[in-house]
């Protein structure tokens, strides 16, 4: 991580996006694993860093074939339901938060839980910092969970979207962590 | 909330000015409940029409303040059309 949260915040929204650490589909495709024994209380992950238009709203609508105005038509959102703009997609962030925390334990760990809460619109043109640190860690058998605090916030640094994760990762020599994926009775 | 529309002026102003009002989402959106909708700008006149959603006149008053343009009316709106279509506010 070259850049601390707040920093990154104080640049331009241009410069913002330049320290974007979304894997590329190569990094995917090789995907080094990260043990229970690399992160500590503190570690940060990478930070997905993206910059949308009311473009990629309207794909997410027929995606979804989610077609509330409050989407993609603007002079209803504005004039209508008394809106900013056209508003990001309470499940697109679900998606990406999932596929962030997906991509960070691949291939032999487990995105086991997470939960957040949805505080602030998000409208075209802002640029989103998904962000998260492990908060704590703990050692059960087979594998070792990891909790996580995460956001997504925007350019000018307002948290939208605060939540929680908790990830299951395999010891270093160890086995992958069992799938299906059981949580342990004593967590 | 409440739509207002503020008739502005600033002669000379320039497409970099006018975007400097603009250019982070802080600027548009000063707090959760407060955002410059729309905009309109003329070169030549020097003219500004200005839309904003707030539950406080007052918001708008202070944001338009800080723009340093010449403020010659804001006013309540109760109707828009736009494109064929009239939505009562």
């Amino acid at each position: 991580m070259s850049i601390a949260l707040d920093e990154l915040l104080k640049l331009e929204p241009e410069e913002i996006i330049e320290h974007d650490e979304t894997p590329s589909m190569e990094d995917l495709r090789n995907p080094k694993q990260i043990y229970f024994e690399d992160v500590e209380v503190g570690t940060e992950l990478p930070r997905y860093i993206n910059h949308y238009s009311g473009v990629h709203f309207n794909r997410w609508c027929i995606a979804m074939e989610n077609t509330h105005r409050v989407h993609y038509d603007y002079p209803h959102a504005m004039n209508h339901d008394k809106l900013p703009g056209v508003l990001f997609h309470g499940t697109w962030r679900m998606s990406i938060v999932a596929k962030w925390l997906k991509n960070w334990i691949l291939p032999n760990g487990w995105a086991w839980k997470s939960s957040w809460q949805i505080r602030d619109m998000v409208v075209p043109g802002e640029v989103t910092v998904l962000w998260g640190t492990v908060k704590d860690k703990h050692e059960v058998e087979g594998y070792g969970l990891v909790e996580l605090d995460f956001g997504i916030v925007n350019q000018d640094g307002v948290e939208g979207a605060p939540g929680s994760a908790t990830v299951a990762l395999p010891y270093r020599g160890g086995d992958p962590v069992p799938y299906p994926f059981v949580p342990p009775a004593s967590y | 909330m409440a739509r207002y529309l503020a008739i502005c002026s600033n002669p000379g102003i320039t497409e970099e000015q006018f975007r400097s009002k603009f250019d982070r989402i802080k600027k548009w959106r000063p707090d959760r409940r407060t955002w410059v909708i729309k905009a309109y700008c003329g070169y030549d006149s020097g003219d500004l029409v200005v839309e904003c959603e707030t539950p406080d006149k007052s918001n708008f008053d202070e944001w338009l303040k800080n723009t340093g343009w010449n403020v010659k009316s804001v006013n309540e709106i109760n109707l828009i059309h736009e494109a064929g279509t009239v939505w009562p506010l």
